[in-house]
């Protein structure tokens, strides 16, 4: 094993950011969304896919893998935030009728994360992920 | 850095970019209508052929002139005039010990306490204007300061800084969750000693408290709130702590509470702190607090008067038992939701208005005849706030209709007239105070509450409101004589026992005038002979039996058996929306036959029976038998026939059904949706539409780019000030005005009037409803929808009806008998469409009966059409989340809804066609057509229409916004394609760099 990371480079390292990144935020959703009615599984399989193909890339690396993590992830955060608009718009209304205003703020940390998980992956892609 | 990597990098950025791009676009589609609306974006425009003079084109006419810079400059000053205006005459005076009020020229110095001096309330979170939150709003502190007075700015800071914050407690219906409530009052150890150094020696010519309370849309207050368990319109610990050490300090010449609140507070306290004056300031808008800073200087006397009753002990209304936070659940419930198709919370709650007619004052004051009359069981405990026999003066601080002056007015009661429906009053008043002012004129009356009314429970409030008027400015000694012309089928009371309608009861009937509601009781009362008679401090009062005419009629169920409007027979259209209808005598309704016996002492609490379910299932529509062939309309038959062409022509004109003609099946289902910006239809010459929102402004932004100015439009004072002026002149101004700001927004109907009820004090909108009295908001209505509708905007009354509550309200069932309905919910609402020319409605998110509002045959069709010739628009309320009962598209387009707020799904468009043409259902499209038509023929006979002509072109305008997201997306992908192109190239190299390599 300690060989095995011996081989591996910064890039790596911030691929398994990524990776815990999206892990946190999907128990993060999953725990907050049925029970606010905003489950989308679109949202959980991209980040399901997005961690497996990153853990792919742990194992053998991949360029083009990288820029599909990346985008699995930016659905992720996107869809979020899109479908999230109407608590947007009701906490800046200060009402309650197109979403929950009240869920802002969890949803704006559910985003930070997945936010900071694409940019882990995009300076992944950016950077040597393996020495030599 | 290697190629590959700054490539794959680069790639990785462009792919982010590019999804965020797509997605974001969708979702800017998806609610095109809001993001053009909020952008100053109009998706059409005119274009007239060169020898076209605009000037000949216009159809409404704005007062002044043509819409340009300089105008509108005028309007805007204009507008805040008369929120000025309204707020001196609709703040309600209601404590005045010593004239402490006005404040002497000398007593500038002084502090303001309570943490709403630092967060006032300028309305409550709803739609409408947001000119509260610019740079064009006044608040209380600069309003004073601008008045002339030097405040304690040691305190005043302090409240500024402080993280004390008030909230409302917006509670998500759907979701069952709380947002957090605050009452937002600093608790007494804020008060330190340095702060209380600020008024020991200075800024103590008056204490002025500021307490606020708030609700708002999808915000009911509590009956029972988190922080003391007491009701919200309750004195709570921080506000006694604080009044206590005002009281205690001693060191203040003058105590003054201002209530900063669209509700009505509970003030059975102001003697005990030692308050010298209480002045209710509602929620004052953006420029009200100028009017304030008016009346506490005494630039202007105040002449409003409540709109609610003030009762002692809010919860005290018998209202309160079954409504709001007393909404139940199905006993059976659990069986309910199996059985149900609808979704679950859609069915779950239900709310029987057991207390019939007596919302407000028709309880308090119902109940205080009976008492003093001996008659009914009237001073029962039950009901009571003490648990001792039931006594007025325990029970109201103040009474509807209640508000002091700086002066003295004595009114006459000169001659009543009744001739067929009118009923003439005439009154003289005379100023014999000191001070200028105005006055209003309260016209009440008391119809006979006899042994047929008993037998059948036709039940009667011992007063209420017919009509009002105002004088002008009276100096001191003058006199003017007021006519008012009252309507004589305010008295007629609906029978749906025995009648089956209107019926004129037999026996004596008087009009009264009074202070307020209260004091034309008791002169009826005097009139009557009776004895024991006391004002709402318990005082003995005698009445004056000069303010009453006393006539009598005999029993007439003729008279108003048919509607006035449109001839059709006025008869029970409800009986299905009474509980007892499914579950024999499951409700006793309160009745002052027997207060003791009918009292609510507990919510109603049933089981939903199997057929109960079914009709909560709100899919009705079938295909009548002998439905059409879709293919006996003529569709699509592009004639050239233009929009313009059909202005001024009747709604029943034959020439609509060519013009419809012309629209395809789609077509006029696209018209369906309401997005708040709607997509023009170029072919039929059918312009962008645009609605406002209120009730308290039309909620927009004026265009900087064509009119110089970008700022909002007026957030006028709250709807319950403008009711508390009694004042129609500034009823029809205020609408008005209000036509005229839509006009520089290019709006063609504004949602407004609020015309539900204060069913109880809690309502988390009753801030921008007028009133605890039907009669009241029916008659606030008239002037105030004529005024929006003169300027070529049509006013909508919202939400019909019976959403009297914000807790629950998406789907909340309200079961009633027919005479609480049509006296109450309904007739909120009846006066804007019968006489003030309103043309357009918004339903309720509620039930009545088990349907909901917009799929109510008997309300949409029979009511609104057949008896009130409603000839317009009905819209759902917002349908944004789609729950199911939202979305049984067939049978609200069929019972007369046509238009579906926010539905961003489009599923009206949809659906409709699909089950047309599925079903060849040329039922449903006649009908379809006939929505298409009521759409239209607003939009038609709208300002908007102004400089179009038959030879006009309708061009579409591509929002800008949506170029440059086309672009955006279209340079992303090719930049991320182009980096991974670049990617494959760098590594093919790098594999060819590599195979030379090892081959070397």
């Amino acid at each position: 094993m300690k060989e095995k990371l011996g081989t591996k480079a910064i890039g790596f390292y911030v691929i398994v950011f990524a990776v815990l990144m999206a892990l946190v935020s999907m128990i993060r959703f999953l725990m907050w969304a049925p029970s606010h009615a905003a489950m989308d599984m679109m949202i959980v399989a991209f980040l399901i896919i997005g961690i497996v193909i990153d853990i792919v890339i742990m194992m053998k690396d991949n360029d083009y893998l990288t820029i599909a993590a990346t985008a699995c992830y930016s659905v992720a955060v996107a869809r979020l935030l899109t479908n999230s608009v109407g608590s947007f718009v009701d906490a800046f209304q200060g009402i309650n009728m197109f979403g929950d205003a009240t869920q802002v703020n969890t949803i704006v940390s559910i985003s930070i994360i997945m936010g900071i998980g694409v940019v882990s992956s995009i300076l992944a892609s950016f950077l040597k992920r393996v020495r030599g | 850095m290697r190629n590959s990597r700054l490539w794959s990098g680069l790639s990785s950025v462009f792919s982010f970019l590019l999804i965020a791009a797509i997605l974001g676009t969708g979702c800017m589609m998806q609610y095109e209508g809001t993001v053009n609306g909020a952008l100053g974006i109009r998706t059409s425009k005119v274009v007239n052929e060169d020898d076209v003079d605009a000037k000949d084109l216009v159809y409404f006419e704005s007062e002044y002139g043509e819409l340009n810079a300089e105008n509108l400059q005028k309007l805007i000053a204009d507008t805040y005039a008369e929120s000025v205006q309204e707020e001196e005459e609709g703040a309600v005076l209601l404590k005045n010990e010593n004239g402490a009020l006005p404040l002497a020229a000398e007593e500038t110095r002084v502090t303001l306490f309570g943490h709403a001096v630092a967060e006032p309330l300028y309305t409550a979170p709803s739609a409408g204007s947001r000119g509260f939150e610019s740079e064009y709003c006044i608040d209380l502190y600069t309003a004073l300061t601008n008045a002339g007075f030097e405040i304690n700015d040691t305190l005043y800071q302090a409240y500024a800084s402080s993280e004390t914050k008030r909230g409302n407690g917006a509670r998500d219906h759907q979701k069952q969750v709380d947002n957090e409530w605050l009452m937002g009052e600093e608790d007494i150890s804020f008060y330190t000693d340095a702060l209380r150094q600020s008024w020991e020696n200075d800024y103590n010519d008056a204490a002025i408290v500021m307490f606020a309370r708030e609700g708002g849309e999808g915000s009911e207050l509590y009956m029972e709130d988190p922080a003391e368990g007491i009701s919200q319109l309750a004195l709570h610990r921080q506000e006694k702590d604080l009044l206590q050490m005002i009281k205690d300090s001693g060191k203040f010449e003058k105590v003054i509470v201002l209530v900063n609140s669209g509700w009505a507070m509970e003030l059975g306290w102001l003697d005990e702190y030692d308050v010298d004056a209480c002045l209710w300031i509602g929620a004052p808008g953006q420029r009200g607090f100028e009017g304030v800073a008016n009346i506490l200087t005494g630039k202007a006397n105040p002449s409003g008067h409540l709109t609610d009753t003030y009762a002692v002990n809010s919860v005290s209304a018998p209202a309160t038992v079954n409504s709001g936070y007393n909404n139940q659940n199905w006993t059976n419930l659990e069986e309910v939701l199996e059985l149900s198709t609808e979704g679950d919370a859609d069915v779950s709650w239900y709310t029987a208005q057991v207390e019939g007619i007596y919302i407000g004052y028709k309880y308090y004051e119902t109940r205080y005849e009976d008492s003093v009359l001996g008659q009914g069981n009237a001073n029962s405990s039950k009901g009571s706030s003490t648990g001792k026999a039931w006594n007025y003066a325990d029970e109201v601080s103040y009474p509807f209709g209640f508000g002091l002056s700086y002066t003295s007015f004595e009114q006459t009661l000169d001659n009543v007239e009744i001739n067929g429906d009118d009923i003439t009053v005439t009154v003289t008043v005379t100023n014999v105070g000191d001070t200028a002012g105005k006055s209003a004129v309260q016209v009440y009356a008391q119809t006979p509450y006899g042994e047929y009314e008993k037998k059948n429970l036709v039940e009667k409030s011992a007063i209420g409101l017919l009509d009002f008027g105002k004088t002008k400015i009276l100096e001191p000694g003058e006199a003017e004589t007021l006519t008012i012309t009252c309507d004589k089928y305010l008295l007629a009371s609906y029978d749906y026992k025995n009648a089956k309608g209107y019926i004129l009861s037999e026996g004596d009937y008087y009009i009264a005038i009074g202070d307020d509601a209260h004091d034309a009781l008791n002169n009826v009362l005097a009139a009557k002979g009776a004895q024991g008679m006391v004002d709402e401090t318990g005082a003995p009062k005698s009445g004056n039996a000069d303010k009453t005419y006393r006539w009598s009629e005999a029993f007439d169920k003729e008279t108003y058996r048919t509607s006035r409007v449109t001839g059709e027979e006025v008869t029970n259209q409800f009986d299905e929306y009474d509980l007892n209808y499914w579950i024999d005598d499951c409700v006793t309704y309160l009745s002052r036959s027997n207060w003791d016996a009918t009292y609510p002492l507990e919510a109603v609490q049933v089981a939903a029976t199997e057929a109960m379910v079914e009709a909560l299932d709100g899919d009705m529509y079938e295909k009548p038998e002998d439905a059409p062939s879709v293919s006996s309309f003529t569709q699509g038959d592009r004639k050239g026939i233009p929009l313009a062409a059909m202005i001024g022509l009747d709604y029943d004109d034959p020439k609509w059904e060519e013009y419809l003609d012309q629209f395809t099946i789609e077509e006029m289902a696209n018209l369906l949706p309401d997005s708040y910006n709607n997509n023009p239809l170029p072919e039929m010459g059918v312009p962008s539409v645009i609605p406002g929102d209120g009730p308290d402004g039309v909620g927009g932004t004026f265009s900087k780019e064509l009119y110089g100015d970008g700022r909002n439009d007026c957030c006028f004072p709250c709807e319950v000030i403008l009711a508390s002026t009694f004042n129609k002149d500034l009823m029809r101004r205020r609408g008005e005005l209000m036509g005229e700001e839509a006009m520089y927004l290019g709006m063609t109907h504004v949602w407004m009037l609020g015309a539900n009820l204060h069913r109880t004090p809690f309502g988390g909108r009753n801030f921008e409803y007028y009133s605890e009295d039907a009669t009241m908001s029916y008659l606030c209505q008239i002037p105030e929808s004529e005024g929006i509708a003169s300027r070529g905007v049509h006013a909508g009354m919202k939400h019909l009806v019976g959403n009297d509550q914000e807790n629950n309200r998406m789907g909340v069932a309200h079961y009633f008998n027919e005479q609480a309905f049509r006296e109450s919910a309904l007739r909120g609402f009846e006066g804007a469409i019968t006489k003030g020319d309103s043309k357009a409605v918004m339903h309720g998110f509620n039930r009545i009966g088990m349907k909901w509002c917009s799929a109510s045959e008997e309300l949409c069709t029979d009511v609104l059409v057949n008896e009130w010739g409603f000839e317009g628009i009905q819209e759902t309320d917002a349908i944004y989340l789609g729950l199911p009962y939202h979305c049984h598209y067939e049978t609200t387009l069929a019972v007369g809804t046509d238009f579906y707020c926010f539905d961003i799904a489009e599923g009206a468009s949809y659906v409709i066609p699909k089950a047309i043409k599925e079903n060849d259902d040329g039922n449903l499209l006649r009908i379809l057509r006939e929505a298409t038509r009521d759409h239209l023929y607003i939009v038609a006979n709208s300002s908007i229409m102004n400089g179009y002509s038959e030879n006009s072109k309708v061009v579409s305008i591509t929002p800008w916004w949506k170029i440059v997201m086309g672009v955006l997306i279209a340079a992303f992908a090719l930049f991320d394609v182009t980096c991974i192109v670049l990617l494959a190239r760098s590594k093919r190299k790098d594999k060819v760099k590599v195979e030379e390599v090892q081959k070397s």
